[in-house]
């Protein structure tokens, strides 16, 4: 998500019935998408939205989960025609959702739901009472219910004991495969077409390469060594007994590969616009549905027919750069003058990649780092309406994906000897240093602006190297690194053990070292808080507390709390934060070079800006 | 094939995120957009956007 992009959902039994997210009137809602017809039916009109939307196998029913703005909720079904909605499955509580799949004709459905610190699956006839299979503590993804409607697959931390759980229906014994010594393992899904004797797919990290491989319950775990990458794949049944779908993500690219497995595997390389493959999903006669963007373009459908159009597709080895689309290595100019580069800079672990984007003319420029949140997840060539509407107020805006990021191997991932935060923060100053030197950036107007893990950064930055940044913009972040874990998720606690190789228990140093309050005392340039009243994964209030801090010690600041939880689902919560940030910022830093010229439609911050609560003005 | 935005795996496991991009939050209708067609082999490179 890690980009929730949707394509649609298709009834892999009803060829001419689908599912989409769509936005309707500012919120993102289930449709009905007939395609015979191509007529479309809004099946939801929540309040706050939808962000999860499923049909059954055999396209009667629509399910969507129905969640409050704290992510809680339940699934709802309502027939694929219309009609009265209902619980999809009677009587799981209201949890956080973990996981939807169905068997091979619809007939049994499985949800698993996070509950008080715990993981439970149930199955049922959809509509039906659901029996409890399983529980465990903490967070156990549900990634499919095989064929047959007797085995589940769960997927709990890739690289430990609960990497792999398959858990019969019937009360059978479970089995496990374990991550752990270098050694991880994602679940993916069951072979749609191995109905007696399920086999599942997965992927596999070890020795730096991410490899496809499957497991049965005869044969056991068996890797594809000719299907291993360097970089974050994932993958898909696709066509066949034997056809595997392999999505590689790699320095800020996408790129998508058939394989067939059996005998050896053979790959080709689908031909795709160079950019990124935000979301996809394979219609029951193979063609495959795509959102699609790049920096210059907004997110638009690419439909991918593999079959009528092999001779599209290159050719490809494991690793191979992708070819089509602008080359990577040399700016772009767009028509309103923005232009697009990417930039490496060399550290002695490795290069730092960055994309940046800068206003027509010559700089230096105000310079806004918007850091990104996760850290699994990085920067890429995709779309970001944030970037045009910055750069559209005169600021350069640079994206760096820092160590911890995916999409640049395994090393650049987890290698930073457990130093989070201060590593990442690193590697924003040394690109920092690198744009102040060629003319690029204003050394004394560079700022950061980051969404929650990035907000963090944003924060840690501000107060351990307050020389560099003159500005901080912190959405939805960690300002008290102990007290988020202790009121996060149970999914984000364990992220947060794997990052610190343990709790703040167990390692208080290293959250010590980590904390943004441990340098508070240090800041001294304006700072923006935005927090969400409803935000689980980074609660409020350890927020407040940092706001307080810098009330205290007199630092300009401004702490605006707005609806919506961590994620907001409607468009006008994210375009009121925005504005704000770039009144903010043209505040701390008054005389912007150049007039802001419009951006295009969509992208523009809406209303003007709202008096804020608490805090000074910069 | 799951769609990509219900997966767990090494690209992304959204209950494991702190603060991916979430690019549709600004009203951006995907599915009203303009379709993008397949890179054929030997395509030149695509013209940038026309923003009328």
């Amino acid at each position: 998500m890690t980009q929730a992009f949707q394509s649609p959902g298709f009834a892999a039994l009803a060829a001419g019935r689908a599912v989409e997210t769509r936005l309707v009137e500012e919120r993102w809602q289930a449709v009905a998408w007939d395609l015979g017809t191509d007529r479309r039916r809004v099946v939801t009109d929540r309040p706050g939205g939808v962000h999860l939307s499923e049909i059954e196998p055999d396209g009667d029913a629509i399910w969507w989960f129905d969640a409050d703005s704290d992510e809680r909720g339940r699934w709802r079904r309502e027939p694929f025609a219309g009609g009265p909605d209902g619980e999809a499955l009677h009587g799981v509580p209201a949890g956080r959702p973990y996981g939807v799949a169905f068997d091979r004709t619809g007939a049994l459905a499985a949800v698993a739901v996070g509950v008080d610190g715990a993981s439970h699956c149930y199955v049922g006839p959809p509509a039906g009472e659901a029996r409890l299979i399983g529980s465990a503590p903490g967070y156990l993804s549900l990634a499919d219910l095989s064929p047959d409607g007797r085995l589940l697959a769960l997927g709990g931390r890739p690289d430990g004991d609960d990497a792999v759980l398959l858990w019969r229906t019937d009360g059978g014994p479970a089995v496990s495969a374990a991550g752990g010594g270098g050694l991880r393992l994602w679940p993916i899904e069951f072979n749609p077409l191995a109905v007696h004797d399920p086999e599942l797919l997965l992927v596999v990290e070890e020795e730096e390469r991410y490899t496809v491989a499957t497991w049965r319950a005869d044969t056991g775990l068996r890797r594809y060594p000719g299907l291993s990458f360097d970089a974050q794949i994932s993958a898909g049944w696709y066509r066949g007994p034997r056809g595997v779908l392999i999505q590689h993500e790699r320095a800020g690219r996408s790129r998508l590969l058939l394989a067939e497995l059996d005998p050896s595997p053979v790959v080709r390389e689908l031909g795709t616009p160079g950019g990124t493959i935000h979301d996809l999903s394979c219609a029951p006669d193979g063609t495959l549905h795509c959102v699609w963007s790049r920096e210059s373009t907004p997110p638009r459908p690419l439909v991918l027919r593999p079959e009528e159009r092999a001779e599209a597709g290159t050719e490809a080895r494991t690793g191979a750069a992708v070819r089509s689309g602008p080359d990577p290595d040399h700016p772009g100019l767009d028509l309103d003058g923005t232009s697009r580069g990417r930039r490496w800079t060399p550290r002695p672990y490795g290069r730092i990649h960055s994309f940046v984007s800068t206003p027509p003319g010559r700089g230096p420029w105000p310079t806004l780092f918007l850091v990104h949140g996760g850290p699994a997840t990085h920067d890429r060539d995709s779309y970001d309406p944030r970037v045009n509407i910055l750069v559209g107020h005169g600021y350069a805006v640079v994206r760096t994906n820092y160590r911890g990021s995916t999409g640049y191997g395994t090393r650049w991932q987890h290698e930073y000897d457990y130093r989070v935060g201060l590593a990442q923060i690193e590697d924003l100053a040394a690109v920092r240093a690198e744009l102040v030197a060629d003319g690029t950036a204003l050394a004394d107007r560079t700022g950061l602006c980051g969404f929650s893990w990035g907000g963090y950064l944003t924060l840690l930055a501000m107060g351990v190297q307050p020389d560099l940044w003159s500005l901080g913009m912190a959405a939805q972040p960690i300002a008290d690194y102990p007290a988020t874990y202790r009121g996060t998720t149970p999914a984000l606690r364990a992220l947060d053990r794997q990052l610190f190789g343990g709790s703040p228990e167990e390692v208080p140093e290293r959250y010590r070292a980590a904390d943004p309050r441990s340098y508070v005392h240090r800041v001294r340039s304006p700072v923006l808080l935005v927090v969400s009243r409803d935000d689980e994964r980074c609660p409020p209030e350890q927020v407040a507390r940092y706001a307080a801090d810098l009330r205290r010690l007199a630092v300009p600041h401004e702490l605006l709390r707005v609806d919506g939880g961590h994620y907001s689902r409607r468009t006008a919560d994210h375009r009121s934060v925005l504005a704000a940030m770039v009144r903010f910022a043209g505040q701390a830093w008054p005389t912007p070079p150049a007039p802001p010229h419009r951006p295009p439609r969509g992208d523009r911050p809406g209303g003007t800006a709202q008096p804020m609560e608490g805090g000074e003005q910069p | 094939m799951k769609r990509r935005s219900i997966q767990n795996d090494p690209i992304g496991t959204p209950e494991r995120d702190r603060g991916a991009v979430i690019v549709q939050n600004f009203a951006l209708d995907i599915t009203k957009a303009a379709p993008v067609a397949p890179a054929l082999k030997g395509q030149p490179k695509p013209k940038p956007e026309s923003k009328k």
